[in-house]
Parts: C-alpha cells; structure tokens; sequence
C-alpha cells in the first residue's frame, strides 16, 4: 500500500507548539506593554501635577505643536545621518587597511581597531565625558590646541557634535567588523586581474571592491542607522540632554519628560510617535534591503 | 593577497595606518593613565605627573569603593536573561524554521526583525509603571525578566536562520535510520548548528552585559549592574576619576573574551536571514 511520504519530520502542528512560547512571551512582555504605553499615552497622567486623568488625545496634540520634540527629532535624524557617515568612511578605510596584510599582523590591528567596542557603552560614555572633555582634564582639548576654557560639553554649539564624535570611536569597529568580514570573503582573482590589467589601488577599490561590497554594507549601515536612531546611553551620560537642551535626541527627550519631569502620559505618547517614526524607518530598511537583494 | 605597488600608495597605507592607530589608541592610553595616577593627580600631556599606582584597583577591587556587587548583579542579570531568551528562542527558531513554507510562519519571523528595531524607550515607560506598582523596582529577578524583550527578537531571529541552514532531508534520513525525535535533534542537528547556537549565545550575552536603559530605571541600590554603575561616579567624579576608570578597564575584561570568540561569527549573524 502507497504511504504518503512526510514532508517535515515533525508534524506542523508540533512545529507550532514548539513557536508557541516564544510567541506568547512576545505578547506578554513587547505587544502589551505597548499598549499600554498607549493607553497611558491617553491620560494626563502627571506626577509632579499629581493627575492621572483621560484625556483623550490632547497629548499628541501636545507633541505636534512641541517645538524642543521637533528639534529633538531633525537633531535625530542628522545624527544618524553623521554617524553613520563617519562609521562607513573609518570602517572601510580600516578594512581596507587590513585587507593588504599577511595574516598575523592583520590579526593583531583588527584587535587593536576594536578595541574601542570592548568598553562599556555608558562607561566609555562617561570616560570621554569626564577625561576628554571634562575640566580638569580636557584631554581632547589639549590634542586639538583647543583653550582649557572651553568646555567641549557644557558649550551649546559643540555638545552635540562631541557626544557624536564619541560614539563614533566607541562604535566605528562594529562596522569594521562587518565590512573586514566582507572583505575577507571576496575572491582575489578580479583584484588581481585588474592590477595585471593596469588599474590603480583607488580604481580597484571603485570599480570592484565596492561594487562586491554593496550587500554587507547597505545591510551593516542600515542596522547601524536603526539603532543610531535608538541611541540613548552616549547622549544621556553626556549630557542628559543639556547643555539647554541642545544636545537631545528623540529617546533623551522622552526619557527626561517621563522620569525627570515625571509626565508619564505625555512621554508615553512620545514614545508612540518615536515608535512609530522607528516602524516607518525600518520598514523603509526592510524594503530597501529587500528590493537590493534582488538587484 | 592584494599586493600595493609604489612608493607613493605604501606611504599613504602607512600614514592612514598610523592615524587609524592613533585615532584608536590614544583615549585608551589616557584610560589607562588615568586608572594609574592616584586621585587628584592631573594629566598634562603624555608623561604621568605623579608615579604610576595601582591603588586605584586597589580601592576598587578590595577596597572602599567594591566592584563587586554591581559585578555579581550584571553576572546574574546577564546570565539569567540570555539563558532564558536561549531557552525560549530555540524551539521557535526551529520550529520557524521548519514552517517557512507557511505564510503565517514567514509573518512571524519578518515581525521578529520588526520587533527587533522596536525603541527600548517604548517598554520602559510601562516596564517602569507596572513594576513600581508591582514593587519589582529594584530587583534582579525583576531585571532579567525585563531585559528578555530586548534579547528575544534577534535571538529567535538569528537561531532561525542557523537552523535554515540544516536541510530538512538530514534529520528525514535520521528518522528513517530510527533515531526518535530528540534523538535526531541532539545527534544531526545540534552538531550542525551548535557553532552557530554558541556565537548566537555569546552576542545576546553582550547586549545583556551592556544593557542600559533598564538598567538605570529598573534599579535603585540592591539591582544596580555595571552599566548603570559605571558613570555614577559622577558625583564624587572629582575625587573619585582614578576608580571609576580602573572600574571601566575591569569591567572590560569579559567583553575581551567574548567578543574575540564571537567576532568570527558576527558577519554571518548579521547577514542572517536577509539572503
């Protein structure tokens, strides 16, 4: 007699009862409590006013007019927009770097490049705060011949410009990480072919290495923009936002209006919009990956 | 491997070598001087102002200002959440797996890399809220349970795609051969996939160990781990800049193992699932 062949060795149903907990505990733990983010959202829910009332969606009305949530957010956008920018160009430069070496001392630079991820993000956070910028020591001031006055944090114009400049180091060798990997799997006859052929390291790089490239790195730079997008430990650390609020950045932002201020209904329906903006962010990325792949 | 020809090109690899090296170095050898002078002592320039010490590490290893604790809470909220993200993310990273033909199971899975670009600060408004209420502040049972969300998605993610890896036909040919179902899981397909299970395990690890957000909000004095306590030296930071660095370079210590066992493997992870 025939017997139909299994197609899975399980069957589905056991396949689903083996997703089913994690699936559950996503529920539990991310997709309720969102609710109820958004449930507070609805709420005048103040502590330092001592109020917790509904009130429909006058907090988001609330957000659209905030002028600081608006900064807070083009301030967001340019900073993703930068560090990943500065990311990509150190990254590759220090793929590249190893990409020509034998063996064993590209082993030892590739350690020492990533050296900087191996600290503590808040901790690295608050060494640059306190050593490189900080007065007394001023450390970078004192590299870059800037005046010991100068507090690089506490000055409105440069804050911002130094948290990134921060988590650039501390972060750049993730994106070399990826990139040097990429690099590693590529075959070397093209680049071989090429210099045989007359092309120049620069032509090489343009015409093949990048173009082989595109993959690891649109995938690398789009997850780095994602979570520059979320970033919350450099810029907190630094400078919680100030000096005069010129450093905030969208989770700042919210977390100083529902811990520090103690507005839990209107951080929460800040936290909605920021998730929002997130969702279309990496729906965009999830597309863009999605259509390059098929390139 | 490619060859650099010229003098000119080998010039510009040295100088962008030696800047590369430079830009990566020189914060950490301040770090280091830093962790090294005794307190109140000042930097100027290269050259230590006062003899080097190690009374820093000292103070912080066995003396007033104890790494300890905040060390054994990051172990146990580290561990306890990757362990059981691991425990949950396995079967449904197998289970997805096998149903990727079903377009409810590939909804699933894409919600998974959703989930996983979700804002943290969207959980700990209400995290915060229910266990203030629920006076779960301030514990470490507590924090594991909230860091789990953060770690699951790229977990089940991540398992996932590793288990995609192991054709169906393998563990078909082990239950033809007799082997019962979890004789076929421990012996064709755990071999396969171990490696990559392992890398996973290391990197969730590391997004415990650095965890944040949580970590401040969901802890006052008892819970408190090393991310949350590292930059609270800032208010004796004054007096106290000396420990807080030898702290940060002793806390950098497990990161230096982890990561070189995981750097292998974190380009394939991050590639995982977009092919």
């Amino acid at each position: 007699m025939a017997r139909q062949r299994a197609t899975r060795v399980l069957g589905q149903r056991d396949y689903w009862l083996l997703t089913l907990p994690a699936l559950v505990v996503i529920l539990v733990s991310i997709v309720a409590p969102i609710g109820y983010t958004l449930f507070l959202s609805l709420h005048d829910f103040d502590l330092m006013k001592g109020s917790n009332r509904y009130n429909g969606i006058q907090n988001y009305i609330k957000v659209f007019a905030d002028v600081e949530f608006r900064t807070a957010l083009i301030r967001t956008l340019i900073y993703v927009a930068v560090v990943v920018f500065l990311d990509f160009v150190i990254g590759f430069l220090q793929a590249l770097l190893l990409f020509r070496l034998k063996a064993r001392t590209a082993k030892i630079l590739k350690g020492i490049f990533l050296l900087p991820i191996l600290l503590i993000p808040s901790a690295a956070a608050m060494f640059w705060r306190v050593i490189m910028y900080g007065p007394p020591y001023q450390v970078l001031n004192r590299i870059l011949g800037l005046p010991q006055t100068t507090a690089v944090l506490a000055t409105t114009d440069w804050a911002f410009w130094g948290i990134i400049l921060t988590v650039v180091w501390a972060w750049s060798p993730w994106v070399f990480l990826l990139i040097s990997g990429g690099l590693d799997s590529l075959s070397v006859e093209p680049l071989e072919a090429a210099q045989i052929d007359g092309a120049n390291f620069w032509q090489v790089v343009w015409y093949h290495i990048l173009p082989a490239l595109r993959p690891v790195i649109f995938v690398t730079l789009s997850l780095k923009a994602v979570d520059s997008f979320m970033t919350f430990p450099f810029p907190w650390v630094m400078t919680g936002g100030g000096p005069a609020h010129s450093t905030h950045v969208m989770s700042t932002y919210i977390y100083e209006s529902a811990f520090q201020h103690l507005n839990y209904g209107y951080g929460s329906a800040l936290a909605m919009i920021m998730m929002l903006l997130g969702i279309l962010l990496s729906g965009g990325v999830i597309y863009m990956v999605w259509r390059n792949d098929d390139v | 491997m490619y060859k650099l020809r010229g003098p000119l090109a080998l010039a510009l690899a040295l100088a962008a070598g030696t800047v590369m090296l430079l830009w990566v170095l020189t914060p950490y050898y301040f770090l280091f001087l830093t962790a090294l002078l005794p307190s109140g002592a000042s930097l100027n320039g290269l050259r230590p102002s006062a003899p080097l010490t190690f009374e820093n590490f000292s103070a912080v290893i066995f003396g007033f200002n104890r790494i300890w604790p905040y060390m054994r809470n990051t172990a146990i909220v580290s561990t306890g959440s990757t362990l059981l993200a691991l425990v949950i993310a396995l079967p449904a990273g197998y289970g997805l797996s096998r149903l990727s033909h079903l377009r409810s199971a590939r909804v699933a899975y894409l919600s998974m890399f959703v989930f996983r670009m979700l804002p943290p600060i969207t959980l700990v408004i209400p995290y915060f809220i229910v266990f203030s209420r629920a006076h779960q502040l301030d514990t470490r049972s507590g924090l594991i349970v909230a860091t789990v969300p953060l770690l699951l998605p790229f977990a089940i993610w991540t398992i996932k795609a590793f288990f995609d890896g192991v054709p169906i036909v393998i563990e078909e040919a082990a239950r033809l051969d007799g082997c019962g179902t979890l004789g076929t899981l421990w012996r064709v397909v755990l071999p396969v996939v171990g490696q990559g299970i392992a890398a996973t395990t290391v990197l969730v690890f590391l997004q415990a160990y650095v965890e944040y957000m949580f970590a401040t909000t969901l802890s006052k004095s008892v819970a408190v781990t090393l991310p949350a306590y590292l930059p609270s030296f800032q208010n004796d930071y004054f007096v106290y800049v000396g420990n807080m660095m030898a702290a940060t370079i002793i806390s950098t210590i497990p990161m230096v193992f982890l990561y070189s066992y995981a750097q292998r493997y974190m380009q394939r992870m991050s590639m995982a699932g977009t092919h």
